[in-house]
């Protein structure tokens, strides 16, 4: 701490400069003037020393401004601010090198590609010699090079080119350096070279690669690998299935598997079977006969959470829906009793072209979540589910009401709707209201607010029950007005709490406002 | 068969004000938790908490009660669980209600954690500050914490010039 000078006198009435030269005065007195700042400086940290703030040691303050780079939605501002309020945060600051460590968005603040190269530059130097985590977005060529020729650093990687960029830059020759601390790696379309990293990646446990050209006969890191995201949009097949399986069938610590619009459509006669002896989590996004395809050439004896989007068409209707459940339950016989959670939709309605129909003559053929929902309980016995997340159109909420009857182990619900399609729920109250679920822990549905009040309204049991979570979320700009008076008075968050909701029922004495 | 009851602890602040609370409270602290299992034998005698006095040990107690039951981070994974600790930046509304104090107290409060080793009431303290500071310019933050500017004019030029960048926003 400061402390102050005591030779100083109490007053200038004793500081004299008579008799001297105009030079030999004129440092006197600038000697004085240090002599005073330097004792208004001291003052000062002793005034700031009696805050409260300043009573935090440094390690505890260090953790604040972790906390403010993470809170704040300028975080490179925000990191310089804090070097800047005194002496001792400038020194904690500086002198912790996680704090420089990490960026968000690197560093979208800074206009000038100049400016930000020299600041990304000076977060290096500050960070020290520890591992680097950075996110870029659209960067400048100066700073995407600045950043790679740290590559031997990097523990995290995100890269999202420019869209208007030049695509043939970078070449993929650019990622062929060595990346011994590489664990984590996420690459929007980028194309790869043959041997990233010149095949120098021990660390790497997560791969994501959305619309990347890269060359699948050399997986990056293959047996580190425990999470891997490949995701095309769709009709754009650029990398097949068997490459891939021999691909997959050299990554034995894969836990989660995300394959989006990548799968070829061959079932073949006689499959070949590649172990995935870790996966936990899989999600496939294909159409029909693709994700068919892969389900046949793995096999997955940890397996307990399968996601199956599908892409919908014309033409998929009911019997296109059970032969696809048929064939999993055929496929897989015995991961159907240990699965917890399952997620079936189709992602896309296929038209040839879509603006020549109206919104309303958009019909999926067939009662497809009907036939999902009935199929799942009746036609698969499901012993374990614990969350069920579907997204049904109206018409569908009959069957799913009644699906949900034999659910009975079902503790999350989560059922996604298009606008005001959940009027299908309140036109099946009675449904509703008969549904047993024992073990029902959290409801969460985007819909209209009168949605919420009409499931309360008629499931006071799960009131008294304490339902731990019942959230609702992305409502109609013209239901907005209402949820937010719910959610206002209710929560802060959005998050609602069915005590809080217990009581504000209670206060609508008239019943519904609607 | 009745459950068993729980024992109960004592403890003594540096303003001599004791507390008996439930063992299963107090060991949300790391701090005691250590003390109470390095005790082999049943011990009479209060432990002695010198760095917190009562009103404030009060409002640790509150948030240690509430919490109870709850899982603490374990000592081997300690590295990953400070990361999901870190990365979850919401406040529960309990918790805001329980921090909204003035900075005296809050300050207390995180040195409290601090010392007691209660990782998640620090998260708390140090994210209700960090929420405090955001998009709050230097000057800002220094009025709202009582913090003078003791940089000299040279210094002071001397850091904005390193970042130009951030001044005209």
């Amino acid at each position: 701490m400061a402390t102050v000078d005591q030779s100083l006198p109490q007053s200038l009435s004793g500081f004299s400069i008579a008799g001297l030269t105009p030079n030999a005065a004129y440092n006197k007195i600038n000697t004085e003037i240090l002599r005073w700042e330097n004792h208004v400086r001291c003052l000062k940290a002793l005034q700031t020393s009696i805050a409260p703030i300043s009573r935090l040691p440094a390690e505890v303050l260090s953790q604040i401004m972790d906390w403010s780079y993470r809170l704040s939605k300028n975080p490179h501002r925000t990191r310089l601010y804090l070097t800047w309020v005194c002496r001792y945060w400038r020194d904690v600051a500086l002198g912790d090198p996680q704090l420089w460590r990490k960026t968000q968005n690197y560093p979208e603040e800074i206009e000038d590609p100049t400016q930000a190269s020299i600041f990304v530059q000076e977060c290096f130097a500050r960070s020290r010699s520890l591992d680097l985590e950075i996110s870029l977005r659209s960067p400048s060529r100066g700073l995407l090079e600045l950043c790679m020729s740290r590559i031997h650093r990097i523990r995290s990687l995100a890269y999202i080119p420019c869209i208007t960029r030049d695509t043939t830059y970078p070449p993929n020759q650019f990622w062929s350096r060595p990346a011994p601390h590489l664990s984590s790696l996420s690459l929007t379309k980028t194309s790869l070279s043959n041997k990233p990293f010149n095949g120098v990646c021990p660390k790497l446990t997560r791969l994501r690669l959305e619309e990347c050209t890269f060359d699948w006969s050399f997986p990056l890191s293959a047996t580190t690998l425990t999470s891997l995201h490949i995701a095309f949009p769709k009709n754009t097949i650029s990398i097949r299935l068997l490459v891939r399986s021999r691909g997959l069938s050299k990554m034995p610590s894969l836990i989660n598997l995300y394959l989006k619009n990548c799968l070829t459509n061959t079932t073949t006669p006689t499959p070949t079977y590649y172990n995935l002896p870790s996966l936990r989590n899989l999600y496939l996004e294909d159409g029909q006969d693709q994700v068919l395809g892969f389900l046949q050439s793995i096999k997955t004896p940890e397996i307990c959470s399968l996601q199956a989007c599908i892409h919908a068409n014309r033409s998929f209707g009911e019997s296109q829906l059970l032969t696809t459940i048929d064939s999993f339950k055929r496929l897989h016989p015995s991961l159907w009793l240990d699965i917890r959670h399952l997620t079936m939709r189709p992602v896309a309605i296929e038209v040839e072209d879509s603006s020549s129909l109206s919104k309303d003559s958009i019909i999926i053929p067939g009662p497809l979540f009907t036939t999902l929902a009935l199929s799942l309980c009746n036609h698969l016995s499901i012993d374990h589910l614990e969350t069920l997340s579907i997204e049904p159109r109206s018409r569908e909420m009959t069957g799913v009401t009644g699906a949900l009857r034999s659910l009975r182990t079902v503790q999350h619900i989560r059922v996604r709707t298009i606008g005001h399609d959940l009027q299908g729920l309140l036109v099946q109250k009675q449904d509703l209201e008969n549904i047993p679920l024992p073990s029902l822990m959290e409801i969460h549905c985007d819909a209209p607010s009168e949605t919420l009040y009409s499931i309360l309204e008629l499931r006071r049991d799960i009131l008294q029950r304490k339902l731990p979570k019942l959230t609702f979320r992305e409502c109609e700009p013209e239901e907005m007005k209402v949820y937010e008076e719910v959610a206002h008075s209710v929560s802060a968050d959005g998050v609602v709490g069915v005590e809080d909701l217990r009581e504000y029922l209670a206060t609508l004495q008239a019943g519904l406002p609607w | 068969m009745a459950a068993p009851a729980t024992q109960q602890i004592k403890i003594r602040c540096n303003d001599e004000k004791e507390f008996t609370v439930d063992r299963d409270v107090l060991e949300r602290s790391v701090l005691i938790k250590n003390m109470l299992e390095d005790v082999t034998e049943q011990q009479d005698a209060p432990i002695p908490l010198p760095n917190v006095s009562g009103p404030v040990m009060a409002k640790v107690l509150e948030y240690c009660t509430h919490h109870r039951g709850e899982p603490l981070p374990s000592a081997d994974t300690e590295q990953s669980q400070d990361e999901t600790r870190k990365r979850t930046t919401d406040i529960s509304e309990w918790d805001q209600k329980f921090i909204t104090v003035d900075q005296e107290m809050l300050f207390e409060i995180i040195l409290a954690a601090n010392y007691l080793d209660i990782k998640s009431l620090l998260d708390v303290g140090c994210k209700t500050v960090a929420n405090m500071i955001k998009g709050k310019t230097p000057e800002e933050i220094r009025k709202l914490f009582n913090i003078v500017n003791d940089f000299t004019p040279e210094e002071e030029a001397q850091i904005k010039k390193e970042n130009e960048w951030a001044e005209d926003r």
